[in-house]
């Protein structure tokens, strides 16, 4: 096609009314002058109209064919046959409306669930290059075991790499840390990131205003500065530029505020309202190894993972040389310690894909057996427009036309069903946004983005093309002659019919059963981690929140020690609090510290590598607090911080680990820190062990250690500057015991003043409930249970609607060989067994396949569930009974419509409800139709004797 | 497409109709229609109706050009006449022809 041609038609396609109306009076003008002429040779006014027709043929096919050259015959012809779908919505409004909203409900929730897919998974996070990042940590596989928390970089590794390596553009690290900001009579807590200076152009990030940190700003002597997220510059500083250049209290230094970043950037998974450098001393640097850091670097050109990674391998050792006074070098060949890298996109999203993927896989089949819904109505309605097709046939319609029309008529209903579906998704994740599960990183990804657009329209189709498929193959093999003799329906017909209603309640029976079962093994996951003792009691009373003091506001460690116990005090005498401790870190709130911790006279010497050990730093009363039993000995008491007394007290489990018994471990000693200079301590209790990272993993052990200490890291008195006071909350009349608690959040401001009464400058961060944690801990498996059982609760009901439908379309279809076998003695019982028997065979067979699927694609939820073993707990069978009610719900229905058979009025079948069930029971075998007068065979009485 | 076209060879009611409207001027459907029977002396059979398609073709290439007038009658008719371009296409067209009817009858000579 020339693109001359291509213009015109294009032109001609979109008038196509005015070219129609011309054409008309073009074909008028033609015959009636041909007429004329006719008549000027001699024929009479008849015979030359119908000569001037002949000669001019069939004008109707004229018109189509100027038409197909004119526009794009394919475009005009779907046009049509559009049009032609519309008209039949009209013509059947109920059917369409069931049709279009099943199908809405499928593609709705596909294109939900998709959605999320697709801002979490799919969508590349918003960072230049994102294929070139990679995620830093660094693994020991020869550590003692019990370690467990991931290794990254530390200083001295960082300023190696930096300065030596080749394989990175840039590495970057960085921490957030809570500080308190003072602007205004009260400070506010906020969430900052200490990042080294590469860390900006790292993402290839440039200031919207101002600069962003150089090299210059992270020297140990540099004056401190401060760079402003977007948003919190927005919603702090009313977005005014004039504040760069300006100074800022930051946990008590004053900071200039050098730049404001662009909008929409954050470090990955955690968004930090303002940042920091650090300015980190070479020459006081010795770690290789941290706990603490993230670290990210870009890939020079052409530098796979692996080279990088060989790398960081022979790097490490020289950051060891280059650094001393942290770990030696035998000490790194012993634990193994090796680089870990991986790309950022992976590392960010994690083992959410999974869960993710299933969810996918959950609407999936909602999706299909919503298609084989409907397939199965259109089913029914080309059995009702067989005698239009077969006219349309004898009228010169090819196959392929007649197959196109019902193409495109269920694309109509398709889409119709997509655009509806569409609005669905729309509020389904507005939906899920709002009730922010947890767990999810990147949630505010997540909205309808074109990919998301593109699948719905994509599914919609694929719907039409699914349930539109059935009735095409049906028209395709239809016999014209025996379709176009009024109710010619012969037996292969109907037999046909059967097994294709037959497939889809098979598919749809093993696709429901499909959900059911995943639906049934999360519920079991949710009770089993309902169950899980996590170690303190009743977390609804507990009320957390966190009171840093930070080094510029209180210098000295024994004032903060004091500082502490003063607010200890001051809460103790709220109203309704009934015991007050603190924690450098609750549990399940994600805060973990670790230590090496030796034993004296233990298995392992001075010289060799401990386990690494959850540490927290108490103050008294905070085993009372939070309900963790004390299990032999004393706890911790601020007399003890007062004196320093070095005790500390450890889980049972650690006792049990390290001692044995819990009794045995009392008047052990232990130490942390320097092991050159060991600074031993005595345990002088065991607590019960927790469950303190999530509900869903093992109880850590612990050691916990008072709040201040001496000979810890330092040489002088270490303290703990970041604690969480934990508040139990009791009703104030407790005296009836039955009342439930009072809202812990009604002391919060009660709590706030107590804080500052002590000290006006200190803010309170992250309050909480101890049951918000716990809820939190358990949000993924809480949000996969409620996805799935909506999506199961939605197939179910789809899936007996569908099921419904097909064996009632079957029962209908078989009225006269009903009515055949009535005539000749069958009882309506007996009908309605055979009904009965043919529907439980289909279910049983979908059942089988169900469960087949069920258990292949369990191991697939394996890692979303808890406690049990997904394809070894099916496999125990307990789960086919979720089916079988169905089977008992859809087949008594049938039998009445058997009733209705208008060739007899046999007596109407006996409904009774205990009847129902027997027939429910009756073996799927043998009683085949018996002619009138045989003997009534055996099966008979066999039936007979079922209770 | 020689279905469509009654018994018309493939490809030569183009041909045709430029042809004549080269020959007898602008002319209406029906006088195109009537022509071509004329010219074929019934030697083929032409539905008058499919010059229509064939027309708006031809238009849509650029190669004629339609005028509502009035026709010998006093009748509003739309009358077709060549473009330049149509008729630089019939040169070609007529060229290629001649030349696959010299390839046909040099092929028919060897019979005899």
């Amino acid at each position: 096609m020339t693109p001359r041609l291509m213009m015109n038609r294009l032109l001609d396609a979109l008038r196509q009314k005015p070219l129609d109306e011309e054409f008309d009076e073009e074909i008028q003008a033609h015959l009636e002058m041909a007429v004329e002429d006719y008549i000027l040779h001699g024929l009479s006014a008849e015979e030359a109209e119908a000569a001037a027709r002949r000669d001019f043929g069939h004008v109707e096919r004229a018109k189509e064919r100027h038409r197909d050259v004119r526009g794009f015959a394919a475009v005009d012809h779907i046009a049509r046959h559009i049009r032609f779908g519309l008209f039949s919505f009209r013509r059947r409004p109920g059917l369409a409306a069931v049709a279009v909203l099943t199908l809405a409900l499928g593609i709705g929730a596909t294109s939900a669930v998709f959605s999320v897919v697709n801002g979490v998974l799919l969508k590349p996070l918003s960072y230049e290059r994102l294929e070139d990042l990679v995620a830093v940590w660094l693994t020991a596989p020869g550590a003692p075991t019990g370690s467990e928390g991931q290794l990254s970089p530390g200083e001295a590794l960082y300023f190696t790499a930096r300065e030596e390596g080749r394989a990175f553009e840039e590495i970057g690290l960085w921490n957030t840390h809570r500080v308190a900001i003072a602007r205004g009579p009260e400070p506010e807590a906020a969430v900052a990131a200490s990042v080294t200076p590469d860390v900006f152009p790292l993402f290839r990030v440039a200031a919207s205003y101002g600069r962003l940190f150089r090299d210059a700003d992270a020297a140990p002597a540099a004056a401190p500065t401060a760079v402003l997220d977007y948003g919190y510059w927005l919603s702090r500083f009313g977005g005014d530029p004039t504040v760069v250049g300006n100074d800022l209290r930051v946990d008590g230094t004053e900071r200039r505020i050098i730049g404001v970043l662009p909008a929409g950037f954050s470090l990955p998974e955690r968004r930090a309202d303002i940042y920091l450098p650090h300015q980190w001393d070479p020459a006081r640097t010795i770690f290789t190894v941290s706990f603490t850091y993230r670290a990210v670097a870009r890939l020079a050109p052409d530098v796979t993972l692996e080279q990088a990674s060989a790398e960081l391998a022979r790097l490490i050792p020289v950051s060891v040389e280059q650094f001393p006074g942290g770990m030696k070098l035998e000490g790194i060949e012993m634990i193994e310690l090796g680089p870990n890298l991986r790309p950022l996109k992976d590392d960010v999203v994690g083992d959410v894909g999974n869960a993710l993927w299933v969810l996918l896989g959950g609407v999936a089949l909602v999706f299909l057996i919503a298609c084989a819904n409907v397939a199965n109505l259109f089913l029914v309605r080309a059995e009702e427009r067989r005698r239009e097709i077969a006219v349309r046939s004898a009228i010169g319609a090819s196959r392929s036309q007649v197959a196109a029309q019902l193409f495109a008529e269920s694309a109509v209903y398709g889409l119709t069903g997509g655009a509806i579906g569409l609005l669905l998704t729309i509020s389904g994740v507005r939906l899920l946004k709002t009730l922010d599960p947890g767990g999810i990183p990147r949630l505010e990804e997540v909205g309808l983005h074109p990919p998301v657009f593109a699948f719905t329209f994509a599914t919609s189709l694929l719907a039409g093309l699914l349930f539109g498929l059935l009735p095409v193959i049906r028209v395709g093999r239809q016999n014209l002659a025996t379709a176009l003799r009024d109710g010619g329906r012969t037996g292969s017909q109907d037999r046909r019919r059967r097994v294709n209603g037959g497939i889809i309640v098979v598919c749809q029976t093993a696709l429901v059963l499909v959900l059911l079962v995943a639906a049934g093994l999360m519920i079991r996951s949710f009770l089993a981690l309902r169950a899980v003792d996590v170690g303190f009691a009743e977390p609804a009373e507990l009320l957390t929140f966190r009171v840093r003091i930070p080094e510029a506001q209180i210098a000295d460690p024994r004032e903060v020690a004091l500082t502490y116990e003063r607010i200890s005090h001051s809460l103790q005498a709220i109203p309704g609090v009934a015991s007050v401790g603190a924690s450098s870190s609750v549990t399940m709130d994600g805060a973990n510290r670790t230590g090496l911790i030796w034993i004296e006279n233990g298995a392992l010497g001075l010289d060799e590598l401990p386990p690494v050990t959850r540490i927290k730093w108490i103050t008294e009363g905070y085993f009372e607090t939070m309900g963790i039993p004390l299990v032999v000995g004393r706890s911790i008491s601020w007399s003890d911080i007062r004196d320093d007394v070095p005790v500390g007290v450890v889980t049972e489990n650690f006792a049990r680990l390290n001692f044995g018994t819990a009794a045995a471990a009392l008047g052990r000693r232990v130490t942390t820190g320097d092991p050159a200079r060991p600074a031993w301590r005595e345990i002088v209790g065991v607590v019960g062990d927790i469950r303190n990272d999530g509900v869903d993993l093992p109880a850590p052990p612990v050691v916990y250690w008072p709040l201040t200490m001496l000979g810890y890291q330092t040489s002088g008195l270490f303290v703990s500057r970041s604690m969480i006071f934990a508040l139990r909350v009791e009703s104030p009349s407790s005296s009836g015991s039955e009342v439930p608690a009072g809202d812990p959040f009604g002391t919060l401001a009660a709590a706030q003043q107590a804080v500052w009464s002590v000290n006006p400058s200190l803010p309170l961060s992250d309050v909480q409930t101890m049951e918000g944690l716990v809820e939190r801990s358990m949000a993924r498996t809480s949000f996969m249970l409620s996805m799935l059982l909506i999506a199961a609760t939605v197939a179910l009901g789809l899936g007996v609607v569908g099921i419904y439908g097909v064996v009632s379309n079957i029962v209908s279809v078989r009225r006269r060989e009903i009515g055949i076998r009535m005539s000749l003695g069958a009882s309506p019982l007996e009908v309605g067994r055979m009904i009965l028997r043919e529907g439980m065979v289909l279910a049983g067979i979908g059942i089988a396949i169900g469960l087949t699927v069920a258990i292949a694609l369990s191991r697939q939820l394996s890692s979303l569930l808890y406690g049990i073993d997904g394809p070894a707990h099916l496999r125990g069978g307990c789960n086919s009974r979720y089916r079988r009610f169905d089977g008992r719900c859809l087949c008594p229905r049938s039998p009445r419509r058997c009733d209705r058979s208008d060739e007899h009025s046999p007596p109407r079948l006996n409904r009774d409800p205990a009847r129902m069930t027997t027939m429910y029971l009756t073996p799927p075998h043998g009683n085949r139709l018996r002619a009138a007068g045989a003997p009534r065979t055996t099966k008979r009485s066999h039936y007979r004797r079922l209770p | 497409m020689a279905g469509l076209l009654g018994d018309i060879p493939y490809g030569t009611l183009d041909l045709m109709i430029l042809k004549t409207l080269q020959a007898m001027g602008p002319l209406h459907g029906f006088g195109l229609a009537r022509q071509i029977e004329q010219v074929s002396e019934n030697l083929i059979e032409l539905n008058q109706g499919s010059v229509y398609p064939a027309l708006q073709r031809l238009q849509q290439q650029g190669w004629i050009e339609a005028e509502w007038g009035l026709s010998e009658t006093n009748r509003r008719a739309k009358f077709y006449s060549l473009t330049s371009a149509g008729r630089k296409q019939l040169r070609a067209e007529v060229e290629s022809w001649r030349r696959t009817a010299r390839l046909v009858q040099r092929f028919l000579a060897l019979e005899t």
